[in-house]
């Protein structure tokens, strides 16, 4: 059986997106984490990466939500080793442009709001 | 080593793989977009925002072993990354590494860096700059690589391999977010491209690695028939991976990216010479 490259072009798009539409269709296709966490429970393993609260902190989390989640600012400051700049800043950001490994630092609050609860 | 006379009798090229490509590469780069629009509160309705690594089949092969003994995933991986990581391998099963001939972006993206490079080298030099030897032995390498990919993954947890993946660089090189190695890494994939076509694929790409075994077992595979076969060469020398083709009936070589472009339908002056089937061919 031959094929030829229009055939094959067309069952690429197909199998790509025939095997998104139908993992949707069963619950499988998942681009994010639900926020807060959970191990999925009930739904099968998978669901979830890194176990609860690990998606707290994400790219785009700033100090404000950090503040929000209830965490002191001094807790904050001491474990960025430095003022809280605007609380509109965002983690990553303020990481980026202070040379600190922001996953570092997301493990280091993340054990701080683990500490809150 | 001399170079045999090429003499294409037309121009022919597998269009609907370009077609594909250009999809997929210009589908990411507005994924990628919308997900740093929806972070700043904006986005484009209809269009994923999901983030890249969500998208990446590899980030599937990079989780296994911690789905496997713990049930989670590496960070930043997400179940989409382990339902394309099936989709791919069903493709590449049935026809070798499609994904890299058809699909992949950065693959494209030599790609379109290597016309240049034809252009200026012309057919004949282009893609033959590297010696033969040091070529055989370097194309190992994205074993090795793939090797201490999913060995740090595993121990760490982590994208490790995130900061030196050009792939990632492709399409975060504005972000500040990228690893000076990944763009390093990605500047000199694309520079090399000049002289040699995918290079990245060739040498340093683990999951082309991975895929790259499927062409031992996969059901449609590259086939040439002896018979009619003019043995002028051009499909060797315009294969993109150097694969002697017109030196083999069934190409089973760990390097084809399944991209048609030795095919009678491409190339290949004869036709139904050079074909993609399952099965033999008369």
């Amino acid at each position: 059986m031959k094929m030829n490259s229009k055939l094959l072009g067309i069952i690429i798009l197909v199998v790509i997106f025939g095997g998104i539409a139908l993992s949707s269709a069963l619950g499988w296709w998942n681009t994010e984490n639900s926020a807060g966490g959970g191990n999925g429970q009930g739904s099968g393993a998978g669901s979830g990466s890194e176990g609860t609260g690990s998606e707290l902190i994400r790219g785009r989390t700033t100090f404000q939500d950090l503040l929000d989640l209830g965490l002191p600012p001094a807790t904050i400051e001491q474990v960025i080793g430095g003022a809280i700049p605007s609380p509109q800043t965002r983690i990553n950001t303020y990481c980026a442009q202070n040379g600190l490994d922001f996953e570092t630092i997301k493990e280091m609050l993340l054990t701080e709001v683990d500490k809150l609860k | 080593m001399k170079l045999p006379k090429i003499r294409l009798f037309r121009k022919r090229s597998i269009w609907p793989r370009k077609i594909v490509q250009f999809f997929f590469f210009a589908l990411i780069g507005l994924i990628v977009v919308n997900h740093a629009l929806v972070e700043n509160g904006g986005g484009i309705p209809f269009l994923s925002s999901a983030s890249i690594h969500a998208l990446c089949p590899f980030g599937g092969v990079e989780s296994l072993y911690k789905f496997i003994t713990v049930g989670t995933f590496v960070q930043k991986v997400r179940d989409s990354s382990f339902v394309l990581m099936a989709l791919v391998f069903i493709l590449a099963i049935l026809f070798g590494p499609v994904f890299c001939g058809w699909v992949c972006p950065l693959g494209t993206a030599q790609e379109w860096v290597g016309r240049l490079g034809r252009k200026i080298f012309k057919t004949k030099r282009y893609n033959h700059f590297v010696p033969a030897q040091l070529d055989k032995v370097l194309r190992y390498a994205r074993y090795g690589i793939l090797i201490w990919v999913l060995y740090v993954t595993a121990v760490s947890g982590k994208l490790l391999f995130q900061d030196y993946d050009p792939y990632y660089a492709l399409y975060n090189f504005w972000s500040g977010e990228v690893a000076v190695t990944a763009l390093v890494i990605l500047g000199l994939t694309l520079g090399l491209s000049l002289f040699v076509e995918r290079p990245w694929c060739k040498y340093a790409c683990p999951y082309g690695a991975l895929l790259g075994l499927t062409n031992l077992f996969s059901i449609f595979k590259i086939r040439r028939v002896a018979a009619t076969c003019r043995a002028d060469g051009v499909c060797s020398i315009l294969c993109p991976m150097n694969i002697p083709v017109d030196t083999k009936t069934v190409i089973r070589d760990h390097q084809c990216i399944s991209c048609m472009e030795c095919t009678s339908e491409a190339c290949c002056p004869v036709k139904e010479t050079v074909v993609f089937s399952a099965g033999g061919v008369k």
